[in-house]
C-alpha cells in the first residue's frame, strides 16, 4: 500500500499538474473566491449554512379555538411537520395563552404525548411550535368510520380498548407530571397508520397546584384569565365533567377521569355520551359497569387514578374480571376456561381418569384386604400354637432334671429344643408373613405356598433329633402347622393331605387316617392298605397291641423297605408312652433283627431296674437303621433307643463303630472283645464314668485322649 | 457567493499578523512554514550545512524587518521577487564574511558571483522550489482530512492509472474512486490556495 506516500514522491508523481494546481490556488485570481465554495466536499453543512427561510411551503390542515395548524417543511430537517400558530386575530397579548400549551406539551416526554420539535417567532414577532406530523387519522374520524359501519376488521373491539389504555397511559403519565389535560375527546386523539397513539391539544391543560389553596402554576398561567378568549375552544361539553362547568373549582385528576369515561363509552357503542347509561347491552356487564364508576357523577365515585382505570381495561383484555363488576364465582370459572381453555380440558379429563382408576383401585383394595385378615387370623392362630409349644418346651426343660449328674446335659438338651421351637416359630411368622403377601394372589399361588409349607412339616418330622421330651412338641407343633395349612382346604390331591394321613399313621390313629381317604384325599395305597389292616386291632389306650405293632414294624421295614424311617418314628413315638419292659424288649429285638439280617442267636437282655443292657450276638454289626438310611449322620438314632440304657454291655459282639451309639445316654459301657479301635466319638463326653477295655485294645495315648472323667477298667473277662 | 464572504469574515493573513506586532505568535507559525523553504534554497547558494539554520535565522530577520518596507512601497515588486533578492543577499553577505575569514590561508577561492547563481536564475529556481513547497504542505494536510488511499487515489490517477484499475487495486467501487480523485483534487488547490493567503504577499496587479 502506498497510503503513507512520502510527500517528494508524491510531487514527483504529480508534477505534470503542480504548475496548474499552483496556479489556481493564486489568491491573486479570481478563481480563488471560487475554491472556498466547499459544495463539493460537505454539501449537507454547506446546503444548511445557506437556509434562510426554514419553514417552507405552509398548508393549513387545522383550526381550533386558539391557534392554526399548518403542515410545513422544514427544510433544515428536511421533513415536514405541524407548525400551530396563534389565530391570525390574537395579539401580542394573548400570545402566552398560546405558549401555555407549548410549554405543557415540552413538559411531557411520553411515546403516547404529541411530541415537540421547535419553538420560536416568525419574522413578524409572532409566537410559533413545531410539532411531530403525523400519516394518520384522529379518533373522531375513526368512530365516524365505525359507525357508518366500515372499519370493523381494522379496529376491533380489543384494538379500540388498547388504543384507550395507550390514552389512559399517556393521561396517566401526565397526572404523574402534575399536568392535567381537561380537553380529553376523540377529536385529540390521533391514531396513526401502524397502531401508534398520540395525545394531541394540550392548551386546556393545567399544572394542578402542588399544595391545597396555591394557585395553579405561577409559571403556566391559569387559562381562566384568558376566560372569554378560551370560551370558544371548548368544544364538546359533553365530554366535561359536572363539576368541571364551574370554574371556580380545582381542576382534579377526576376530570380526566370523567372525559375518559366518555370516550370510552363512544369506542364501544360510537354513540355520544349524551347521558351515560350503565347496563348497556351492548357493551357488557364488565365494561358498562367501567364506565359508569368512571363517569360516576360524584368526583369521589370515580377511579382514584388513571391507573386504576387502565387495569380494568387491561384485566378484561386478558379476561379476568374487571375490579368494579362484583364477579361471582360462576362468572370468574367461566373467565378462568375463556383464559386457558386448553389446559382446563386436559386437566378435567384427567381428573375423570384419575378418579375412575381410584375408584377401582379401591374396591380392588377392600377386597385383597378382607382376604388378608382371613389369612392374618389363621396365621395368628398358628403362631399362638406355636408359643404354647414353646411354653411347654419350658415346661419341658424342667422336668428333665432327673439327676444331678445328667443335669447339664439335659439342660442343653432343652436350650436345643427351645431353639428349635423358636426356629418353629419364626418359621410360622415368616408363613404369616407370606401368607399376608400371597393370599390375594390367585389359587395357583396359593398351591405353591401349601406344598411348600408341607415340605417344611415334613422336614420337621424327619429330623432325627426327636428325642423323647422333644418329640411330643415338634410333633404337636408339625401338626397345627399342617391344619392350619389345610384350613384352607387345599384340592384333595394336594400333598398336605398325605402328610396329614402320614401324621395320623405315625399316631397309630388309623381311624382318623382312613376318614381322610374316605373324605375323597388322595393317599398313597400302601398306607391305606396297612391302614386297614392294623386298624382293627388298635387296642382302647388308642394303640395296637404288641405283637401287632412288631407286625406293622415288619411290614414297613421289609415289604415297603423305603417306610423305615416311619417304622423308626413309630417306635420312638410309641414309647413316649412306654410299653412293659418286656415287651419293649421284644420290640427292639425285632428292630436289630431287621436291621441286622445276617444275625442269629441274638441275645438281648434288658434290665428296667438298673437300665442295664447286654447285647450277645456275633451277628450284629449295626446298631443304626440300615434299611433306607441316609447319609445325615446326627439325625442317627442308636437301635437302643427306645430301652433308654445307662449301662451297655457289648462284650463279643462285632460292632466296630463307637460312633453309633452316640444317641445314647450312657454312664457305663463295656467294649471287652469287640473289634472297636476308635475312642475318639467318646471325646466331650461328659456322661461316661466307667469304661472296660481290653489289655491292648488301645494304645494309651488314645486313652489319655480321654475326658477325665471317664474311669478307663482294663481287664480280661 | 455573497451570502459565503457573509460566512467567512476577512481574515488578516497570518504574515499580516506576524507583522502586526512584534513576537506575535504567528511569527513562529510562519516561521516554521518559512524555515525548511529557506534553508532549501541557501543551500544551493552554497551556504555550509553547518551555518544554514544560523543563515537562515539571519534571513527570516531580515525579511521580517523589511516587510514593512516592501509593503508600503508604491511600486513594489513581485513578493517571490523580493524574497529572492532578500534570500541572496543574506547568503552574499556569508560567502564575504566567509572569504575575510580565509583570505590569510587560502587565495584561491573563487568569485562570489561565480559561486551564486544569476539573480533571474535563481528567481525561477525560488519560484519552483515555493510552488513545490506550498503543493508539499497541501498534500500533508490532506493527509490528515482524508483517510486511507484517498491520496494514492488522486496521484495515481493523475498519472494516468485508469478508475478501473484503482478501484480493483484498492477494494473499492469505481464510483469511489471518481469522487475521492474529484475530491482531493479539489481540496487540494483548497488548501494549497490558503497557503498562499497566510504565506504571500499579494502582487498588486
Amino acid at each position: 500500500m502506498t497510503s503513507n506516500l512520502p510527500r517528494d514522491e508524491a510531487l514527483k508523481r504529480i508534477k505534470p499538474i503542480l504548475n496548474d494546481l499552483f496556479e489556481q490556488a493564486d489568491p491573486a485570481q479570481a478563481a480563488g473566491q471560487k475554491i472556498e465554495s466547499d459544495d463539493d466536499i460537505c454539501p449537507l453543512y454547506c446546503a444548511i449554512s445557506r437556509i434562510e427561510n426554514r419553514y417552507q411551503n405552509p398548508e393549513l390542515i387545522g383550526r381550533g379555538g386558539m391557534k392554526e395548524v399548518y403542515r410545513v417543511y422544514d427544510a433544515r430537517a428536511t421533513r415536514h411537520v405541524a407548525m400551530a400558530k396563534p389565530l391570525p386575530e390574537f395579539n401580542s397579548d394573548q400570545f402566552d395563552a398560546f405558549l401555555r400549551e407549548a410549554h405543557l406539551t415540552a413538559r411531557l416526554d411520553h411515546p403516547n404525548i404529541i411530541d415537540m420539535f421547535d419553538m420560536d417567532l416568525d419574522e413578524q414577532g409572532r409566537p410559533f411550535f413545531t410539532m411531530q406530523l403525523k400519516q394518520g387519522r384522529s379518533l373522531r374520524a375513526v368512530i365516524n368510520l365505525l359507525r357508518s359501519g366500515e372499519g370493523e376488521t381494522a379496529y376491533s373491539l380489543r384494538d379500540r380498548l388498547e388504543i384507550f389504555s395507550r390514552v389512559c397511559d399517556a393521561i396517566a403519565y401526565a397526572h404523574s407530571r402534575q399536568v392535567l389535560h381537561l380537553d380529553i375527546k376523540p377529536e385529540n386523539v390521533f391514531v396513526g397508520e401502524f397502531g401508534e397513539v398520540k395525545v394531541c391539544d394540550w392548551g386546556m391543560g393545567v399544572v394542578m397546584s402542588q399544595t391545597e389553596g396555591q394557585s395553579p402554576s405561577t409559571v403556566l398561567l391559569d387559562p381562566d384569565l384568558y376566560g372569554s378568549l378560551l370560551e370558544s375552544a371548548k368544544g364538546t361539553p359533553i365530554y366535561m365533567a359536572p363539576e368541571q362547568k364551574e370554574k371556580r373549582r380545582h381542576k382534579t385528576p377526576q376530570m380526566d377521569i370523567y372525559a375518559l369515561g366518555c370516550l370510552l363509552h363512544e369506542l364501544l357503542t360510537f354513540e355520544l355520551p349524551v347521558r351515560v347509561r350503565s347496563g348497556n347491552s351492548k357493551i357488557g356487564l364488565a365494561l358498562a359497569a367501567t364506565i359508569a364508576k368512571a363517569t360516576a357523577h360524584d368526583p369521589a365515585d370515580r377511579y382514584q387514578t388513571v391507573e386504576d382505570l387502565r387495569q380494568d381495561i387491561a384485566r378484561f383484555l386478558a379476561g379476568y374480571s374487571v375490579s368494579v363488576e362484583q364477579a361471582g364465582l360462576r362468572r370468574e370459572a367461566a373467565l378462568f376456561y375463556r383464559r386457558h381453555r386448553e389446559a382446563c380440558a386436559i386437566t378435567l379429563g384427567l381428573l375423570t381418569v384419575l378418579s375412575l382408576c381410584v375408584f377401582f383401585f379401591v374396591m380392588q383394595l377392600r377386597e385383597s384386604r378382607a382376604d388378608a385378615l382371613d389369612a392374618m387370623a389363621a396365621a395368628v392362630a398358628a403362631r399362638g400354637h406355636s408359643q404354647e409349644a414353646q411354653l411347654r418346651a419350658e415346661n419341658a426343660q424342667e422336668r428333665t432334671k432327673r439327676a444331678l449328674i445328667s443335669a447339664e446335659e439335659a439342660q442343653s438338651r432343652a436350650e436345643e429344643a427351645q431353639t428349635r421351637a423358636e426356629q418353629a416359630q419364626s418359621r410360622a411368622e415368616e408363613s404369616l408373613a407370606k401368607y399376608l403377601a400371597e393370599k390375594a394372589e390367585s389359587e395357583r399361588r396359593r398351591d405353591r405356598q401349601v406344598s411348600e409349607a408341607v415340605l417344611h412339616a415334613e422336614l420337621l418330622t424327619d429330623i432325627a433329633f426327636l428325642r423323647d421330651e422333644t418329640l411330643p412338641l415338634a410333633f404337636q407343633h408339625t401338626n397345627q402347622h399342617l391344619d392350619s395349612i389345610l384350613s384352607f382346604n387345599p384340592p384333595p390331591q394336594s400333598h398336605a393331605w398325605t402328610q396329614k394321613y402320614w401324621l395320623h399313621f405315625l399316631t397309630q390313629d388309623f381311624e382318623s387316617a382312613l376318614q381322610l381317604v374316605r373324605d375323597g384325599k388322595i393317599i398313597q395305597p400302601d398306607l391305606v392298605r396297612l391302614a386297614r389292616k392294623y386298624q382293627p386291632h388298635v387296642g382302647p389306650n388308642g394303640r395296637l397291641d404288641t405283637d401287632h405293632f412288631i407286625q406293622l414294624v415288619r411290614d414297613l421295614s421289609r415289604n415297603e423297605p423305603w417306610r423305615a424311617p416311619l417304622a423308626e418314628k413309630m417306635l420312638v413315638y410309641d414309647n413316649l408312652t412306654p410299653r412293659p419292659a418286656d415287651d419293649q424288649t421284644r420290640l427292639v429285638r425285632e428292630w436289630i433283627e431287621i436291621n441286622n439280617p445276617e444275625c442269629e442267636n441274638l441275645q438281648l437282655d434288658f434290665n428296667a431296674e438298673t437300665e442295664t443292657v447286654r447285647l450277645r450276638s456275633t451277628g450284629v454289626t449295626q446298631l443304626l437303621r440300615t434299611i433306607a438310611s441316609t447319609n445325615y449322620q446326627p439325625s442317627r438314632i442308636c437301635l437302643l433307643q427306645t430301652l433308654r440304657p445307662r449301662v451297655l454291655d457289648l462284650r463279643g459282639t462285632n460292632i466296630h463303630d463307637l460312633s453309633q451309639l452316640r444317641s445314647l445316654e450312657l454312664i457305663e459301657l463295656d467294649l471287652r472283645g469287640t473289634p472297636i479301635t476308635d475312642l475318639s466319638p467318646l471325646k466331650g463326653n461328659r456322661m461316661l464314668r466307667r469304661l472296660y477295655v481290653s489289655p491292648d485294645q488301645f494304645t494309651e495315648s488314645d486313652m489319655e485322649a480321654l475326658p477325665k472323667s471317664i474311669e478307663v477298667i482294663v481287664g480280661d473277662e | 457567493m455573497t451570502s459565503q464572504s457573509h460566512n467567512l469574515p476577512t481574515r488578516l493573513s497570518l504574515l499580516e499578523l506576524a507583522q502586526s506586532e512584534k513576537n506575535h505568535p504567528a511569527w513562529e507559525e510562519l516561521l516554521d512554514y518559512y524555515r525548511p523553504f529557506i534553508s532549501r534554497i541557501l543551500v544551493h547558494l552554497g551556504v555550509a550545512k553547518s551555518d544554514v539554520d544560523d543563515v537562515c535565522q539571519l534571513t527570516l530577520v531580515r525579511l521580517w524587518k523589511d516587510l514593512a518596507n516592501y509593503q508600503h512601497q508604491p511600486k513594489r515588486a513581485r513578493f517571490r521577487s523580493w524574497l529572492s533578492h532578500l534570500i541572496r543577499s543574506t547568503a552574499v553577505d556569508w560567502h564575504r564574511q566567509q572569504r575575510r575569514n580565509q583570505k590569510m590561508v587560502d587565495t584561491d577561492s573563487p568569485v562570489i558571483n561565480d559561486i551564486l547563481m544569476a539573480e533571474s536564475e535563481l528567481e525561477q529556481r525560488i519560484e519552483v522550489e515555493w510552488r513545490d513547497h506550498i503543493i508539499g504542505l497541501a498534500l500533508e494536510r490532506l493527509r490528515t482530512i482524508f483517510s486511507g488511499n484517498a491520496v494514492d487515489v488522486f496521484v495515481r490517477s493523475v498519472e494516468g492509472e485508469s478508475a478501473a484499475s484503482i478501484s480493483e487495486d484498492l477494494n473499492m467501487s469505481e464510483e469511489s474512486v471518481y469522487v475521492l480523485k474529484h475530491r482531493v483534487k479539489k481540496r487540494l488547490v483548497h488548501e494549497a490556495y490558503e497557503l498562499r493567503r497566510e504565506l504571500e504577499l499579494p502582487d498588486d496587479v
